[in-house]
Parts: structure tokens; sequence; C-alpha cells
């Protein structure tokens, strides 16, 4: 069933009675092509551009609860593009564009909302290293330009006067935009499902099984299901599930937090980055104040985050933002990163013939299309494309890492 | 989180700093190890699903190193002994 206008008006005349499911229900069959573990966004899309692109339609995603109620659930939609080494940048930025089309390509909305990203510096360090990062990334598109103080009070109209802290001016990123969390995964879901695929929620891998040629299949909560291609997209969990093939990944588990107020009258359409504060927050189209911050000084695979994080981001923002003070605290919350020693993801083969992983790295809600399509491709092709070579998981061995720690932005 | 230091009994957390795992020790012979290896031992934490032995710094404290039990699923926390770690 098509989304648009028309439908929508005709399925009102119905008293919306007519609308069907978004995917269909499945059961798993003996055997795949290929299967996916983990329904975020990342695997339900490699699911997705499997069946479209390589025409490979026998697939089933393993989900262990439900669909995107993993960090597809949990971010702060940030789309940016600000990477300043080489692979990185080019990556993001393929990555920043694959956004465009894909309301229309999935027929989908996925709400995206181009707000731009006003970063605020306070010192000429910041100053000096925004321009690094505006020179190395304009090598690869992105666009970036540094603000005066004038600008920057036009631009986030209730910041504090720079008489009372060092601002010194900002970064304006206009790309950067916002899309609709939970329509990635049921979008991509959705689309998948009407090409073949089966989306399997309530089932969790818990082994991987493998003859001396590869991967054979997977246990699951199920019943065993047999494969020749297994992917992993399980954020959070990589080195568990990984460890079940019998492969080592060099992952730390870490939450992240973020928090949301209860919504007032749009005042804020830029995102704002608090640099020397290493914070971030936005408006949603809600009205809700989102905030977010650093990742939690210690790893934890427990889903709530050091308490903390929550009272340095407000008090860091009440600083820059004091009119805020009254804003009534909704809700917080944690998702676990799997953060890799350099922060950058992994997209790559494993020792283990027939399988793949895409562990997202520190934030990989943007790289969602480009790293689900690169890990399809994968899959199909059982080699790197350019594009994602610099990904492999080798490069913890040869030393050939990729120190995007301190990623310039954030989230 | 509180954390049980054994100098200075409960404090809260944002006293300490992380130090990781307590675990294998620093290859004795490193010119002869491989490049596997040396990944290993440089970037595979062992990032225990449950209970692990850790360091904590007691930084704004006593200073010294201490050595704790947390569970990584929930956060719970059993007292160690300090291993005689002097900041
Ligand atoms: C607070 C917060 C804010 C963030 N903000 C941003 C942002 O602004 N911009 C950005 O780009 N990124 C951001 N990120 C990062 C981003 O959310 C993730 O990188 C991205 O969503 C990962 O998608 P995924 O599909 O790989 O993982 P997930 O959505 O987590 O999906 C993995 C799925 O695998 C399932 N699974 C796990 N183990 C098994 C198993 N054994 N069997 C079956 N299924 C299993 C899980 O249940 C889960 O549903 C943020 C993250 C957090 C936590
Ligand atoms: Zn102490």
């Amino acid at each position: 069933m098509k989304y648009s206008a028309l439908n929508l008006a005709w399925q009102g005349v119905r008293n919306h009675r007519g609308w069907r499911r978004a995917w269909r229900h499945a059961t798993p069959k003996k055997a795949y092509d290929a299967i996916i573990i983990g329904g975020g966004g990342h695997g339900l899309g490699a699911a997705y551009y499997l069946a479209k692109k390589h025409g490979i339609t026998n697939v089933a995603v393993l989900e262990k609860g439900w669909l995107g109620g993993g960090n597809t659930a949990r971010n702060t939609m940030t789309i940016r593009d600000n990477f300043i080494y080489p692979d990185n940048a080019r990556f993001h930025h393929a990555a920043v564009k694959s956004w465009h089309t894909l309301s229309s390509e999935l027929n989908f909305n996925m709400m995206i909302s181009k707000r731009g990203m006003t970063t605020v510096l306070m010192s000429d360090r910041d100053l000096s290293d925004a321009q690094r990062m505006i020179n190395t990334t304009a090598l690869f598109g992105a666009e970036h330009r540094i603000i005066d103080i004038e600008e920057l009070q036009q631009r986030l109209p209730m910041a504090v006067s720079p008489a009372r802290l060092p601002i010194v001016g900002g970064v304006y990123h206009p790309d950067v935009v916002m899309a609709r969390h939970d329509a990635v995964a049921w979008g991509y879901a959705r689309a998948a499902s009407n090409l073949g695929v089966d989306i399997i929620e309530n089932c969790e891998v818990t082994d991987i099984i493998r003859d001396a040629k590869g991967v054979t299949g997977v246990e699951t909560s199920l019943g065993n299901i047999l494969t020749r291609k297994l992917g992993m997209a399980v954020a959070g969990h990589g080195k568990h599930v990984a460890a079940m093939a019998g492969v080592e990944l060099p992952i730390e588990t870490v939450p992240l937090q973020a928090m949301v107020s209860t919504p007032v009258k749009p005042f804020l359409d830029n995102i704002v980055v608090l640099r020397g504060f290493n914070t971030y927050f936005m408006q949603s189209d809600k009205g809700e104040l989102v905030m977010g911050s650093g990742t939690d000084p210690y790893p934890s695979y427990s889903q709530r985050g050091a308490p903390q994080i929550p009272e340095a981001t407000i008090a860091a923002i009440l600083q820059v933002f004091p009119s805020l003070e009254r804003m009534q605290f909704m809700r917080q919350w944690a998702g676990i990163l799997d953060l890799t020693y350099d922060n950058s993801p992994i997209i790559s083969k494993t020792e283990v013939d027939g399988f793949y992983i895409d562990v997202a790295g520190s934030g990989g809600f943007k790289t969602t299309p480009l790293a689900a399509m690169m890990h399809a491709d994968l899959i199909a092709n059982d080699r790197p494309d350019p594009l994602i070579e610099a990904y492999s998981l080798e490069r913890f061995s040869t030393g050939r890492l990729i120190l995007e720690r301190a990623s310039y932005g954030n989230r | 989180m509180v954390i049980e230091c054994p100098h200075c009994g409960e404090r809260h957390e944002d006293e300490f700093v992380y130090g990781g795992d307590v675990r294998h020790a620093r290859p004795e012979n490193p010119d002869a190890l491989s490049d596997a290896a040396w990944r290993d031992y440089i970037y595979s934490v062992p990032n225990t699903k449950g209970w692990a032995k850790e360091h904590w710094w007691h930084v704004r404290g006593c200073n010294r190193w201490i050595v704790v039990q947390r569970n990584s699923v929930n956060n719970e926390l059993r007292s160690e002994t300090d291993e005689n770690y002097h900041g």
C-alpha cells in the first residue's frame, strides 16, 4: 500500500479502517541466503539494500526485542558533517547526502528538518581548531563558516551576553538536518518486507554456528536457522555477538545519555553546540529541548547513565542560556554505544568467512543509510567498497587508526 | 554510584576516575609479539558484561588507586581490598 496524500484522504473517508500493517509478521524459515542480526536502522537498512540493490531477497532480520528499540530509538537525531580525518570526512559527507532522497525512496516520511548547527566557541584555541576543521572538511565538500559575535547573537537570541562568558564567536554549519529516528526503522522495515525480507522480532541470537568453511547458521530463541552469510548490526552488544563467532572485537561498551524538557513554544531553530562544555541541545519539532553531552566516564551496560552527566549538561546550558532556568525536565535515558579505540566505525569482513559486521562507532545515526548500503554491498560481494576500506577490523593490528577521537562536534 | 574507598569510606563516584579493568600484565617480551597479540593487548579490553575487577583512582579524595568490583549490567558494587596502589 502506497502512502500518499490521495490515499490519506481516501482512508480518511473510510474512517482510517483500511490501513494495513507496515510490515508482514514473519516466522523463521529453516534457511536464508543471508541473515542480519539486529533490527535497528543499520540492520534493517542492510536487509533492504540486499534485496533492493543486490537482488538477494531470501533474507531475515533477527531482532531480540522490538524494531528500533535500541539506539535507533534513543539518539538525538543529529545528522552532521564535521569530521576531519580524510576517510571519515569522505564517508560522512556521503552519509549526510544519502538522507536527501530517503523519504521518497522508501515512501516513508523521514521528517527531515533542516536546522543548521551553531557552535559556540569560547577560546582562541576553539577558534583555531574550528578553522582547521573548516579547512579540512571543505576539501570533501562540507560547508561551515566562522561567524562573529553579532551573528551568533542573531542566531541564538536567548544566549547570554558575551560580556559574561569568554565567547569569541561561532561556527555555522548549514547542512545539519534532523530526521525522525523511528521512521528510519519503520521505513526500512516496511520497504524490506515488501521486497520479501522476513522481519522477525523477539528472536535473540544466542550462538553462531560454524564449520571449517565459515558461518553455517545461528542459534536463536526461536530455534536454529541456517545461512552462509551473516551480517551483524547490534550496536552496544557487538563484542558479545561477535565472540559467538570466535571474533574478538576491540570494543568498549559505554553509555551515552540524552534528556528532554517539557515542550515550550518554538524559540530556537538551530542545533546548538557549546564547544567548551562538550554539550549540545536543540528544540524538537514538538517544542521540547533535547539535550546531550559526552559519554559516561566509565563503561557500563546499564541503560541508565551516571547522574553527574545530566547535572553537568544542564549546568552548562544554563550558563549560556540563563533564561532557560525555569524549564522543566521531563525524561532522561541512556543508550549503550560500542566504542572503538579511535571512535570510528567498523564495517568489515572478519576472519570467519561469511561473517560481516557493522558497528557504528560513536555517532552512527547519521550514517545509517550509507553504512547499511555498504554493509549490504560487503555481504553481497564479499569485498569492501573503497569508501569503507579504512573501516576494516584489520586497522587495529596494522595500526592504521582513524583517530577521530576528538570528533569535532557532538554526536 | 557510591564507591567504598578502603581509606575514606563511602564516597560519591564523582570523586573517582575510572582506571580500566584489572587485566593481563604488559607482555614480557614485546619485541617477540605478533601484530595480533599487540592488538589484543592494547585494544581488546575485556568489556565484561557482569562482575569485573576494576582500578579506580580516588583523585578527589585520598588520591590512591583502589580496586573495586563492579557489575557492569546494573552498576552494583562490592568492596574490595586495596591492592597497595599508592598514588
Ligand atoms: C543518547 C544518544 C544520542 C545519540 N545521538 C546521535 C546523534 O545525534 N547523531 C548520530 O548520528 N548518532 C547518535 N547516536 C548514535 C546512534 O544512536 C547509533 O549509532 C545508531 O542508532 C546505531 O544504530 P544501529 O541500528 O546500529 O543500532 P540499534 O538501533 O541499537 O540496533 C541494534 C539492535 O540489535 C539488537 N540486538 C542486540 N543483540 C542482539 C541479539 N543477540 N540478537 C538479536 N538482536 C540483537 C538490539 O535489540 C537492537 O535493537 C546517539 C546515541 C545515543 C545513545
Ligand atoms: Zn580514598
